[in-house]
């Protein structure tokens, strides 16, 4: 019986050793919801394919039509388990998983090292950036943008400054309106001190007050009064930052 | 009977006395107030009235019994005088020829004289040290622009002497921001100021020629009047002399103006420790009034410029110069655009690779 017993755990063994060896989820994109077609099914299991090869994480997408009971988030994260997501040592893997029901609510779940790479601000900031894709039902271009935004951030984390709160990812657009700004201020800021050079091209102006003619130490007052009346009070609710 | 209504000085509705409390009531907003407070708030609130003080006419000294020569100008109507040894050939304020006129009346003595102390190598040296360090200034100004003789000239001034009364109130807060838990708490404390005083003004100057531009006049100020000496017909000699066309009358609402603002800005600069301060009512009386007519020593220099005059005057006794100088308009845009590209390029490197 206890030879049974430990060529049984023998066995067990060298599952669990091999299951971790090839911890790589086999299916890159579980359609569930069959928001892709055939040919767009293919296309995005060959791209998952490559940015697995490429950047050494595997990369799975998951969509279902519904999330029974659960939010998004812990539907997300079951599915994780479920798909062995996952490759290499440490366990590296990211997950998309996308909900087409309603608004097209997604949720991106990170993996092993990779999430020192897309941390909770890369995983805000990415879903921030593709989420207008999912709600116009723009499946294919929105899992391809994840991809893309996916890859620069690990590729940044790889150079040790990984995008973060202090170290923000900023896009063309958020790059054109920043630049934008700072000249529409310094415009404002130059006008002002055009204005006060050319006001300073004329001198001749009017006194308002008659005070250079006042005799010295003839102003008394003969009154000062400070009265408190009331007081008034507002109060303005401070913003607090949304913590997911 | 008269019954007198209180409203709450915090949001203008009636006041009701809150017999438990003692005091007077708002049902609206909840605030409190003594008797005495609302009775004071009440007075104060009424008054209001800033009076134009009618100032005795000036009596005049007559005119210079000496032999003066008038002319009169041709373009801007000016007329100005000078000594029988002193020939005017061009105005000294628009730069036209003048030509001698007998039937202008004569030169009106004046009470006092400020004789020149700045000559007019000071002028030149004065135009020169105020066209410097002036990026905006058109390239030709120095080399294209033609000076016309400096001209010194005693200008017609009416000197204003007064006490002035102000009492004024004021609606002032001090605003005291706190944080209590997640709230931002801006809390402001309303108070009611009074102020009353009084001052004493001596040889208020005001303009007696509308030749000259008043802001010119003004902005060469102050005079000091110490050095005022009785007129003599010597002091005309190398200068001329502006013969007076606003009379006494006609300044007198400008000192008025001038003393006004003058007792309110004194009275102003004692409150202090306030966030905000409003004038809510004012009264201001002048009194004592002395007139007294003066001629004030100041050199005028005219240039041309692509035809157009620009005007400078120089106070003769301190020597404080004003004026107005051109604005080359493509050096103002150079400036524009130039500021503008080395703004927004440290701005955009701020806002992309610091913030």
């Amino acid at each position: 019986m206890k030879k049974i017993i430990s060529v049984a755990a023998a066995l067990l063994a060298c599952t669990t050793i091999s299951l971790c060896a090839c911890a790589e989820a086999s299916v890159k994109v579980v359609d569930n919801a069959n928001i892709f077609s055939e040919k767009d099914e293919s296309k995005l299991t060959k791209k998952l394919e490559d940015f697995s090869e490429d950047y050494g994480v595997d990369a799975v997408v998951y969509t279902t039509s519904d999330l029974g009971e659960k939010s998004i988030g812990e539907f997300a994260g079951e599915k994780t388990v479920e798909v062995s997501l996952g490759k290499g040592s440490s366990n590296d893997g990211i997950m998309l998983v996308v909900c087409s029901k309603g608004d097209g609510d997604i949720c991106i779940a990170v993996n092993g090292g990779a999430y020192n790479s897309i941390n909770s601000y890369g995983q805000n900031r990415i879903k921030e950036l593709v989420s207008e894709d999912f709600k116009a039902n723009e499946y294919l271009d929105g899992c391809n943008q994840w991809l893309k935004l996916s890859g620069k951030f690990i590729k940044r984390g790889e150079s040790g400054k990984p995008y973060n709160e202090e170290n923000k990812y900023l896009t063309l657009k958020d790059k054109v309106g920043r630049i934008g700004y700072s000249f529409a201020g310094a415009f404002v800021i130059s006008l002002i001190i055009c204005l006060i050079m050319s006001g300073m091209m004329k001198t001749a102006n009017p006194k308002h007050t008659a005070n250079d003619y006042v005799d010295k130490k003839s102003f008394k007052l003969s009154k000062e009064r400070d009265v408190y009346l009331y007081t008034t009070e507002t109060r303005t609710k401070r913003e607090t930052k949304n913590k997911e | 009977m008269n019954i007198q209504e209180f409203k709450c000085p915090s949001c203008g509705a009636d006041l009701v006395w809150d017999s438990a409390g003692q005091i007077m009531k708002c049902e609206y907003c909840g605030n409190t107030f003594s008797p005495d407070l609302l009775e004071e708030y009440t007075q104060e609130e009424s008054q209001q009235s800033v009076e134009d003080y009618a100032w005795e006419a000036y009596r005049s000294n007559g005119e210079v019994n000496a032999a003066i020569r008038n002319y009169v100008c041709g373009s801007c109507g000016g007329q100005i005088s000078a000594d029988a040894n002193t020939a005017a050939t061009n105005c000294p304020y628009c730069d036209s020829p003048v030509v001698l006129d007998s039937n202008v009346a004569g030169l009106l003595e004046p009470d006092l004289i400020i004789p020149f102390k700045k000559d007019k190598e000071d002028a030149k040296k004065a135009l020169e040290k105020f066209c410097r360090k002036k990026p905006l200034l058109p390239n030709g100004f120095h080399s294209e622009n033609r000076l016309e003789e400096i001209k010194g000239i005693y200008v017609p001034f009416w000197l204003f002497d007064c006490d002035a009364d102000g009492k004024i109130r004021y609606d002032a807060t001090k605003v005291k921001n706190t944080h209590e838990g997640e709230y931002d708490v801006s809390r402001t404390e309303h108070y009611m100021v009074v102020r009353e005083g009084t001052a004493k003004f001596s040889c208020v100057p005001v303009d007696g020629s509308t030749t000259m531009e008043d802001n010119y006049m003004e902005a060469i100020e102050p005079f000091d009047v110490k050095d005022g000496v009785d007129f003599k017909t010597a002091y005309l000699s190398g200068y001329l002399a502006d013969r007076y066309d606003v009379d006494s009358a006609d300044a007198m609402p400008r000192a008025n103006e001038r003393v006004s603002n003058g007792i309110e800005a004194l009275l102003r600069d004692t409150v202090k420790g306030y966030s905000s301060v409003v004038t809510k009512n004012k009264s201001i009386f002048v009194k004592k009034g002395r007139i007294r007519y003066a001629m004030m020593p100041v050199w005028i220099l005219s240039t041309q410029f692509r035809g157009k005059v620009y005007k400078f005057a120089m106070n003769g006794q301190t020597g404080r110069f004003v004026g107005e100088l051109p604005v080359s308009k493509g050096k103002f845009a150079a400036y524009l655009l130039g500021l503008t590209a080395a703004l927004g390029t440290i701005g955009s490197l701020i806002g992309l690779f610091i913030l």
